[in-house]
């Protein structure tokens, strides 16, 4: 009898490998990954994004496409997450991507330490990295001995600069909330720590800072919360668009528009509306669809030129106000 | 009293596998309250689901005021004016009155329900069938027993009602209700309605029936003023009948003196009160009683199954201070059971053959370690197959492949290769062919010839005085009287079993 | 015997691998990386965790009982298994252990309560997974914990095999899962109350500590499984598996078990985790676009459940 279920567990291996038993012969696979021995083809970058549900995520996403097809000196494939804390899966998409044999990944990390040793394997395995977006974890890359550039803005700088335009319409000692992205991600801390960096300098009181996870829903009832314990608040700063309209919705549903002023972060396109009417006072643009883009052409550059150094690349950051979108 | 003849069955017969209506004459007049009795399986369910298009007769024919009556379903039967209000109540618990009684038409303006206008045509409804003490805004469930067996009759009464049929609506009712109901049958029966009115309570009838009908084995055999016929006549239509001589010949005790098991003092809630008898090693005892005399509440008690409860149980001379709290803790004992309902809860259908056989006694003897010995469950239940005479294709065929009779064999052939000394068994013998039956008597007869005893409750009179040493009779949860093989008669078993009814003042005088 | 065997797992999951081999057919066809030998690899090494969750959840639903926590529990031990290697610098083994043992508690809670207070499972492992989740931040502060390399091995593919220690583990239990559910008393006895509890108990079994032992088992293997997860992603994540319960029941049921309980089989399991990875993994390498991903998915759900039925009328 027990012959019999080691038999079972034999043929679930067989059953596992036969999927790919006799059509592996045909397709001699190149050893996967490598860069010079796909001389003669374009090359292949996987684009990894986060959740393709935020707008700007799918903007970025929509500057790759649009930037492949004027150029078409380069293949992309591209693949996002559900949400934005779907860890395993984004790993996995590492793995499938070194085991689908592309040159290059350009990746928008959805954790900041937890992916490292994924992309670590796919530069092992000779994959080009770029990192966008949201910035790796420096002393984890040294633990893992690894070293990726990051091609992206600077979050902090132009968090402090919302957050000084914003201090400009207050007066010291006022009362300020910051609404923070995922604890979790690097670019949410940067943010935090930028617009923290604005209320210190212009001496306005940080009365709470909490997190909403980047999300509208969230941010509204946290809104909510926050209204009714501080009535004497002036300003919210959210740490994305995403939550500055929900913190919006919640100061409208409390009838306080005219004492709350929001600033934002990313200029997606529903708040730029919101910004010509008054109700949201400024946002920063970080050019959402060029970011991919920046990422893309370091990567080509980087296979172009095998030798070239490794560097951080800072893209601008730009301050959004009623005036710049006229 | 009006003489109009309201209803009318001629000739009316229908059977099953075997005859349980025949020849069924019966009229009904407006304004009169007729009684309807009988002992279990004597037909009086059929005779009232056939009225009111439940089950459709074979042949004979009905008629509804002076118009031929042929209901098809239960909607054709409403909308005729005749209304059925089941032993078991229908109501939604955690809906209002109001709610319940409109439930399949409430007021509602763009799916919204008008509540106020709910509660007036509640209230309005409630007031016109007597009944304005019922608040229409409160939860049925916060309503006694009796309330809401009042409100279930309004809802029969809010549609268009020319016969009303009450199977047993005193059971479930305390003696102050009872009198509420009977006050209010008492207007409905001025306002020209015809009650048929089932009951087990002979003193309930003599107290309100105008007429009484007598059933027995299918036949009609008595209608007649109720002012005309004693409580001890009733008995005796209900009771006798020229039985036919039993097969005494094949009956063989093997009842030893000592004891297997003692019940003392059981009691469950107000199901069972104070329950005390023996049972003898190698002994067949019959429990004999009316539906929901407490038969199936005594067996699960003593099994277990039932968690409330006092008194206490002796197994083979091992006293318990309390009777069993779980199923488990009677198995372990030595006490098996066969319930009732066998579809839902005596067999496994979706298990095959080998599985349901061993599935009492599979850890003990049918497995090493906790790893199942398969081939030594095959071998036994092989052999155990055989005995029990189950004809089957292979061992490893569902369950529901099998006949009822087969089912039931195998629910019994379990009990068989455990150490159980006691098997309690609830209708055995229900929705089981002759054959099947008969086999199954003569497994309970070698069960016992080991020495083993058998609890059997049965609605079946004859197949208990057929296969039983003694016969116990419940009526309202009491143990009545108990009868002996050697001088037993099937009159004083019915009488008995109709023992126990209260007694109340005529509420119409 | 052999040939026996072979017969018998090709008859039982029939409908099953005629999915899968159409799906690696199609991805096969459409890519040309997904046919080396490194995406089965790949494959093989992104699903332990899901293996395992989805195994546990099979014994709970076979009981007619559900698990909802598995997605939580997971978090809570590779919480746990981070914060003693990290914060405590517990030994590796230890922390191992502890991981384990949260997973089971989890499990035994979920046991206890819904089978001795008598509340239906799917409410009390409802409460479980918020709670678990809420503790899982408690522990990792909300923040991701990184590991390094201590634990990596779990995950990193043997060099010649190409599969990871834990595939091999998730593997190994499916069989051992398969032999416990067929062969053991407590197998039997679990079918067996899922399909008619009462005739089961008026049988003079004493259902509870079986039922219980399911519950267990379940949250042992979610344990395992955050291990596992923390394994691959050198992280005690906080989010870690959010949503898994309901991957694990897809899985369960692509393999045929009931969510009425009574029928399911573990090996059947393990091809419904086969077929959502291999989906997952052959839609990513073709760069198809994220809302196509869901509704592709859902439907081979739809086609797998429905052919699994039309096999069961057939025969």
């Amino acid at each position: 009898m027990k012959s019999k279920y080691l038999n079972i567990l034999c043929l679930i291996y067989a059953a596992f490998i036969f999927q790919w038993v006799g059509c592996t012969s045909s397709n001699d696979s190149p050893s996967p990954g490598t860069a010079e021995s796909d001389v003669m083809e374009q090359p292949r970058i996987g684009l990894i994004m986060k959740s393709l549900a935020n707008e700007f995520f799918s903007t970025m996403q929509e500057g790759a496409i649009q930037h492949q097809s004027a150029n078409q000196s380069y293949e992309l494939i591209c693949n996002g997450i559900k949400d934005e804390t779907d860890l395993a899966r984004q790993v996995a998409l590492v793995d499938e991507m070194v085991a689908s044999g592309v040159n290059a990944i350009v990746i928008a990390p959805a954790d900041s330490k937890a992916l490292i040793p994924a992309l670590r394997r796919a530069v092992q395995a000779g994959v080009v990295v770029v990192n966008i977006d949201n910035q790796l974890d420096k002393s984890i890359m040294e633990q893992e001995s690894v070293s990726i550039p990051f091609v992206g803005p600077d979050n902090r700088s132009g968090a402090k600069m919302v957050g000084s335009y914003l201090a400009d319409q207050l007066k010291p000692g006022d009362q300020v909330a910051i609404l923070e992205g995922k604890t979790t991600a690097f670019n949410g801390v940067q943010r935090r720590l930028g617009f923290e960096d604005a209320a210190r300098d212009a001496k306005l009181e940080i009365v709470t800072s909490q997190s909403a996870d980047w999300e509208t829903n969230k941010a509204n009832g946290l809104t909510i919360s926050i209204l009714s314990e501080y009535p004497n608040l002036s300003a919210i700063m959210a740490s994305n668009d995403s939550m500055a309209l929900g913190a919006v919705a919640a100061i409208k549903s409390l009838n306080r528009t005219d004492q709350v002023k929001v600033v934002g972060f990313d200029n997606i396109t529903a708040i730029q509306e919101l910004i010509r009417n008054d109700i949201v006072l400024a946002t920063a643009d970080q050019h959402a669809a060029d970011l991919a883009v920046f990422g893309i052409e370091a990567a080509l550059q980087q296979l172009g030129d095998q030798n070239a150094e490794l560097l951080d690349v800072q893209t601008p950051v730009d301050l959004i106000t009623k005036e710049t979108l006229e | 009293m009006k003489t109009h003849v309201l209803f009318s069955a001629d000739h009316l017969s229908k059977s099953f596998a075997v005859k349980v209506l025949s020849n069924i004459n019966f009229d009904l007049t407006a304004g009169e309250i007729h009684g309807l009795v009988g002992a279990n399986g004597a037909g009086k369910s059929t005779f009232c689901n056939i009225i009111a298009g439940l089950t459709i007769a074979d042949s004979g024919c009905m008629t509804l005021d002076g118009k031929t009556y042929q209901p098809r379903n239960r909607t054709q039967s409403i909308q005729a004016g005749v209304q059925m209000v089941h032993q078991e109540l229908s109501l939604i618990h955690h809906l209002t009155v109001a709610e319940n009684l409109f439930l399949n038409k409430l007021p509602t303006r763009c799916g919204v329900i008008q509540h106020r206008q709910l509660l007036k045509q509640a209230a309005m409804l409630l007031n016109r069938i007597g009944l304005p003490q019922i608040d229409p805004d409160c939860a049925i469930a916060s309503l006694g027993a009796g309330q809401q067996q009042l409100v279930e009759i309004a809802m029969a009464l809010s549609r268009q009602c020319k016969i009303l049929i009450l199977d047993e609506p005193t059971s479930s009712l305390n003696s102050i209700e009872t009198q509420q109901l009977f006050e209010w049958l008492c207007e409905l029966k001025d306002q020209g309605i015809g009650i048929i009115f089932i009951s087990h309570r002979l003193d309930e009838l003599s107290l309100i029936t105008d007429r009484i009908s007598i059933l027995r084995d299918g036949e009609l055999v008595y209608t007649g003023a109720t002012d005309k016929i004693t409580p001890s006549q009733i008995l005796d239509q209900i009771a006798c009948k020229n039985r036919k001589t039993q097969t005494e010949t094949a009956f063989k005790s093997y009842c030893k003196p000592e004891l297997a098991l003692r019940v003392k003092n059981l009691k469950v809630n107000d199901q069972l009160q104070d329950i005390s008898f023996h049972l003898r090693r190698g002994e067949r005892l019959g429990v004999a009683g009316l539906m929901g005399s407490g038969r199936t509440e005594l067996l699960n008690a003593i099994y277990g199954e039932v968690s409330s409860k006092r008194g206490s149980i002796q197994v083979l001379g091992d006293t318990m201070d309390k009777p069993f709290q779980r199923p488990h803790l009677a198995a372990q004992n030595g006490l098996g059971m066969l319930p009732e309902d066998r579809k839902e809860s005596g067999v496994l259908l979706d298990l095959n053959l080998t599985q349901n056989l061993t599935i009492s006694s599979l850890k003990k003897k049918f497995s090493r370690f906790g790893i199942t010995q398969e081939a030594k469950e095959r071998r036994v239940s092989d052999d155990l197959l055989s005995e029990l005479g189950v004809s089957f294709q292979d061992q490893s065929q569902y369950l529901h492949t099998l006949s009822g009779g087969n089912q039931q064999k195998i629910a019994f052939g379990k009990w068989l290769i455990t150490h159980t000394q006691t098997l309690l068994l609830d209708e055995p013998t229900r929705g089981i062919d002759a054959a099947a039956r008969l086999s199954l008597y003569t497994l309970m007869e070698r069960f016992v010839s080991r020495g083993k005893s058998i609890i059997m409750v049965s609605s079946d009179l004859d197949e208990l005085m057929q296969t039983c040493d003694r016969i116990i009779v419940l009526a309202e949860g009491q143990l009545t009287q108990t009868f002996d093989r050697a001088t037993w008669k099937s009159e004083e078993i019915i009488k008995a079993c109709f023992a126990n009814s209260k007694t109340e003042e005529d509420p119409c005088n | 015997m052999q040939l026996k065997t072979a017969k018998h797992f090709a008859l039982h999951h029939a409908g099953l691998l005629v999915v899968l081999g159409i799906l690696t057919l199609i991805f096969g066809l459409g890519t040309d990386s997904f046919f080396r030998f490194q995406t089965l690899g790949v494959i093989a090494n992104q699903i332990p965790d899901l293996t395992l969750v989805a195994v546990g959840m099979t014994f709970v639903l076979i009981i007619r009982g559900i698990d909802l926590s598995v997605g939580s529990t997971l978090a809570l031990s590779s919480a746990a298994l981070g914060s003693l290697l990290i914060d405590h610098d517990q030994p590796v083994l230890l922390a191992i252990i502890a991981a384990v043992l949260v997973g089971s508690l989890c499990g035994a809670a979920n046991g206890l309560i819904s089978v001795k207070a008598n509340i239906p499972s799917f409410i009390v492992t409802l409460s479980m997974l918020e709670i678990a989740r809420g503790l899982t931040k408690l522990i990792t502060n909300s923040e991701t914990k990184y590991i390094g390399s201590v634990i990596e091995p779990i995950s990193n593919p043997i060099s010649p095999i190409s599969f990871s220690p834990a595939f091999l583990f998730a593997v190994t239990v499916v069989v051992a899962s398969q032999f416990v559910l067929r062969r053991t008393v407590f197998g039997r006895y679990c079918i067996a109350i899922g399909t008619n509890e009462d005739a089961v108990r008026l049988s003079g079994i004493n259902v509870v500590p079986y039922k219980v032992t399911a519950f267990v088992l379940c949250g042992v293997f979610c344990g395992i499984a955050g291990i596992f997860h923390a394994a691959k992603l050198s992280t005690a994540d906080p989010n870690a598996a959010v949503g898994m319960e309901l991957s694990a029941i897809a899985a369960c049921v692509i393999g045929g078990t009931s969510l009425m309980g009574g029928r399911g089989n573990v090996s059947s399991t393990f091809l419904g985790v086969l077929i959502i990875a291999t989906l997952q993994t052959g839609l990513a390498t073709l760069g198809v676009s994220d809302p196509i991903k869901q509704i592709i998915t859902g439907s081979v759900i739809l086609i797998a459940v429905i052919s699994d039925a039309l096999r069961q009328r057939w025969s």
